[in-house]
């Protein structure tokens, strides 16, 4: 996938409407569970998933890993399905009624495992609870910062009032799971995790919790959807990937996340299994210093720092966009499709800029971050280096990474954003920085760019669907030109499983592994 | 005694004082757990309240003196990601690394002493040789390949034994434990045999180095020549010669085994204290790295001290003062 596709491709993504979002789908399944066996066969599903939930207080840690476990006990108001549209669950219909209002209706005789009704006052309970969840190494309150009140008005029916407009109210419910106020007022995040109140609405029941061991589920048959064909879900975590492909050979898992990409061919030959695979709302990209005047790690050809910065030449930086190979880097190491570089167009950009001989430049990454993420970075740099830029790659564990990256120490890195929404990935990364307002969170580059913020900023407070697609679009056309981000590839998300006992139906762009996307076979 | 028992304590407070604090210089240079921490969709704002709820907004030298005052308490704090006392978290572990440890340790001790007496008494026979060819093979061999090949062979093509995890577990004394089901002892078997083929290797040797010194000692020739049973003679007589060093070398291993083995509980997915302090590096949670090295080198402490106590039994020449100078590692 080159770049251009990849911006339009995200622009695809934008969400097609607020106002327009009141779609209600009656017939649909909203978990994607629709069992072939009846529910009195003994059926149970064994997982191997690489990582492990450090909680199961959904409102404790804005995590994949904590998000996607959860989903089984738990449900939230809508969902995001696999092209990143918005879908109803427990909310069956919403709408915008003006800028600062939003009205949901609740599917009607929804009850939690222990049979408590949901009612609207539990929403309003989830919101508040919210903030008062100590400790948290990474909260939701981002999400419900700006909610003025929930309001009540009838058994389904509630209105929420925001303090500034937000047209991506919806897509931030996608998160929060759905608490009840009698079952969990005053409950700490230890009393989930003990499975005392691990009680949600969801189509599993908590069956036992071991901290960084395993997970067991079995079946809600009260489920308010079509209860699912599984009657025991056992999740164990098995972080080393060897250990999860060896366990689903010997036939002690089913079902397995994180395929390595070498062994996906090796599995999907095997007659016993299957691979399941999506496209992921992930994306790598480069980010380049184009704002500071002198940049560590850029040299000139002997090895000497410069005392100025190539990298704040929009030519420079778009002659590296060109110089990568995004077609060798996805068919050889990820097995996928992409289109070609343009090397020699990269080398008249680059002497355009006064450098026909090219510079010197160190780009990092991180190692063991995503698949073959090591490897990816070097074919980079192969490409850097055929246009005449001297590249070497320097990798280093997360832990370190992401601190130096985030301190400026870097003049070109590698990392990754994961979002079904273009306008996330603009405000989080690419926004100008203000640390008055907070603005640029992972903007580690201090890239400022007015023709990328200024529709932005007015994408982020316009209800109007079109005009807010309009918008977007326009800023990721600027950042694009500007090559401020240099967009490299979206990795796939991959799963084996044994073809005889389970589909997996990737249920999210995010690559979550979870009982709800499987069916028995 | 007592006097050199308390002068082990001291020492033991100076070790973990000095590891503490390398510890807390090293994390932080090393990076930011906030970085790693906080979701892609938290603002500034959210940031910021992640670094204060975990006092890392603090310059360090005051995170390290506010981290010896509730350690002098007995707090060595909560740890980031889970929320919870960070030594419960690694007391939590224990048990599964425990079990695993001892078994291997067994293990290596029973093959390895009784393989190595045979070599040493018979060092000329065809079985002889092939242990010590095997011994050698056993030494050279890294851990995560045998670990690797034994999951191949045993579960992918044999299908004989499980490939990872704890399998069923009994509830004693509180505590979840494998050992006691069938289930739990077929998936402690790999793992187990993986970590104590190198010890078996090395205790092997060890006993067969030992043996064959001992053995033509006048004090064996005399019990021979008093008409004592061979296996008196070898029971009692050489063996109790040969064991301290063997003693000692098991002591380390199994200290080492608790502390270091991060590699067998990876490729087995076993649940133990290793798996816990690499996924604690990983996102520099330095609550439970500092809990966790604070109680490894506690044990490290403990298993001398009980290793020099052994020496006295096992041979009386060693007093007070050998144990203080020449065990005090």
């Amino acid at each position: 996938m080159d770049r251009r596709t990849f911006l339009g491709a995200m622009a695809g993504l934008v969400p097609t409407a607020a106002f327009a979002q009141t779609t209600t789908a009656p017939g649909a399944s909203p978990t994607g569970t629709a069992p072939t066996t009846t529910a009195s066969s003994p059926r149970s599903l064994s997982i191997g998933a690489i990582s492990a939930p450090n909680s199961l207080d959904p409102q404790f840690y804005q995590s994949p890993t904590n998000n996607q476990t959860l989903r089984q006990i738990f449900d939230p108001l809508v969902t995001e399905d696999a092209e990143g549209r918005v879908r109803p669950l427990l909310a069956q219909s919403w709408r915008a009624v003006d800028e600062l209002t939003w009205e949901f209706k609740l599917r009607p005789g929804i009850r939690f495992h222990d049979g408590t009704p949901l009612t609207p006052d539990d929403i309003a309970f989830t919101v508040e609870r919210v903030p008062a969840v100590p400790n948290s190494p990474g909260s939701f309150v981002p999400y419900v910062r700006n909610i003025a009140a929930v309001e009540p008005i009838d058994a389904t029916t509630f209105r929420i009032r925001t303090k500034t407009p937000n047209p991506y109210l919806d897509r931030d419910f996608t998160n929060l799971y759905i608490l009840s106020r009698r079952i969990h007022a005053g409950a700490a995040t230890a009393d989930f995790t003990a499975g005392k109140l691990a009680v949600g609405t969801g189509a599993f029941r908590y069956a036992g919790f071991t901290v960084g061991q395993q997970i067991e589920l079995e079946r809600n048959p009260d489920f308010w959807g079509t209860p699912t064909g599984w009657n025991r879900v056992r999740t164990r975590f098995i972080p080393d990937a060897g250990a999860r492909v060896a366990g689903l050979l010997s036939g002690d898992l089913d079902l397995i996340d994180g395929v390595p990409v070498q062994d996906v061919a090796h599995l999907a030959a095997d007659p016993r299994l299957a691979i399941f695979s999506v496209a992921s709302a992930t994306s790598v990209y480069l980010f380049p210093d184009a704002s500071r005047d002198q940049s560590p790690f850029v040299t000139d050809r002997t090895g000497k720092p410069l005392d100025h910065n190539p990298l704040k030449d929009v030519r420079v930086r778009q002659a590296l966009s060109l110089a990568i190979d995004r077609k060798g880097i996805v068919e050889k190491l990820l097995l996928g499709q992409g289109t070609a570089a343009d090397p020699a167009r990269a080398r008249q950009l680059l002497a355009e800029a006064g450098y026909p001989d090219g510079f010197g430049l160190t780009i990092h990454g991180p190692s063991g971050f995503f698949t073959s993420d090591v490897a990816v970075l070097q074919a980079v740099a192969q490409g850097f280096s055929r246009i005449g830029v001297d590249t070497k790659v320097e990798t280093l564990p997360i832990a370190t990474f992401f601190s130096r990256a985030t301190n400026r120490e870097f003049a070109l890195f590698m990392t990754t954003y994961a979002t079904t929404n273009s306008a996330e990935l603009l405000r989080q990364v690419a926004l100008t920085r203000n640390p008055d307002t907070g603005a640029g969170p992972f903007n580690r580059q201090h890239y400022s760019n007015p023709k990328v913020d200024t529709p932005l900023l007015e994408a982020l407070r316009t209800f109007d669907p079109e005009r807010r697609v309009g918008l977007i679009r326009e800023a990721l056309a600027a950042l694009d030109e500007d090559a401020g981000i240099i967009p490299v590839f979206f990795p796939r998300f991959n799963w084996a499983g044994r073809k005889t006992h389970v589909r997996f139906i990737p249920g999210n762009a995010f690559g979550h592994t979870n009982a709800v996307f499987t069916e028995p076979v | 005694m007592l006097a050199w028992m308390l002068r082990r304590s001291f020492q033991a407070g100076l070790v973990v004082l000095a590891m503490t604090l390398l510890v807390f210089a090293g994390l932080h240079v090393a990076g930011n757990p906030v970085d790693i921490l906080v979701p892609p969709d938290a603002d500034a704002a959210e940031r910021a309240r992640i670094a204060v709820a975990f006092g890392l907004d603090r310059p360090l030298w005051r995170q390290y003196l506010l981290f010896l005052e509730r350690a002098a308490q007995g707090d060595l704090g909560r740890s980031f990601i889970y929320n919870r006392p960070a030594l419960s978290l690694v007391f939590e572990r224990l048990p599964a690394t425990l079990e695993l440890s001892v078994l291997a340790l067994l293990i290596a001790a029973g093959s390895g002493i009784s393989l190595g007496l045979f070599a040493g008494l018979r060092p000329q026979a065809l079985l002889s040789r092939l242990i010590m060819a095997g011994s050698v093979v056993g030494l050279s061999l890294p851990t995560f390949w045998v670990g690797l090949m034994l999951v191949v062979g045993f579960s992918v093509r044999l299908g004989w034994l499980p490939s990872s995890g704890r399998g069923d577990t009994l509830a004693l004394l509180g505590v979840d434990w494998s050992f006691p089901t069938l289930d739990g002892l077929r998936h402690l078997a790999l793992p187990a045999a993986n970590l104590a083929l190198f010890k078996v290797a090395l205790i092997l040797r060890l006993t067969r180095a030992g043996v064959r010194e001992v053995v033509h000692l006048d004090y064996v020739r005399f019990a021979r020549a008093r008409g004592l049973a061979p296996s008196r003679v070898v029971g009692v007589h050489i063996l109790r010669a040969i064991m301290i060093p063997i003693v000692t070398v098991i002591g380390l291993e199994f200290c080492s085994t608790i502390a270091f083995s991060m590699v067998t509980e990876s490729i087995f997915a076993w649940p133990g204290m290793g798996r816990l302090m690499i996924e604690s590096i990983q996102v520099l949670d330095r609550p439970v790295i500092v809990a966790y090295l604070v109680a490894v080198v506690l044990l490290f402490v403990t298993v001398n001290l009980l290793a020099d106590l052994l020496y006295r039994l096992l041979d009386p020449r060693v007093g007070p003062a050998d144990a203080a100078t020449g065990a005090g590692r």
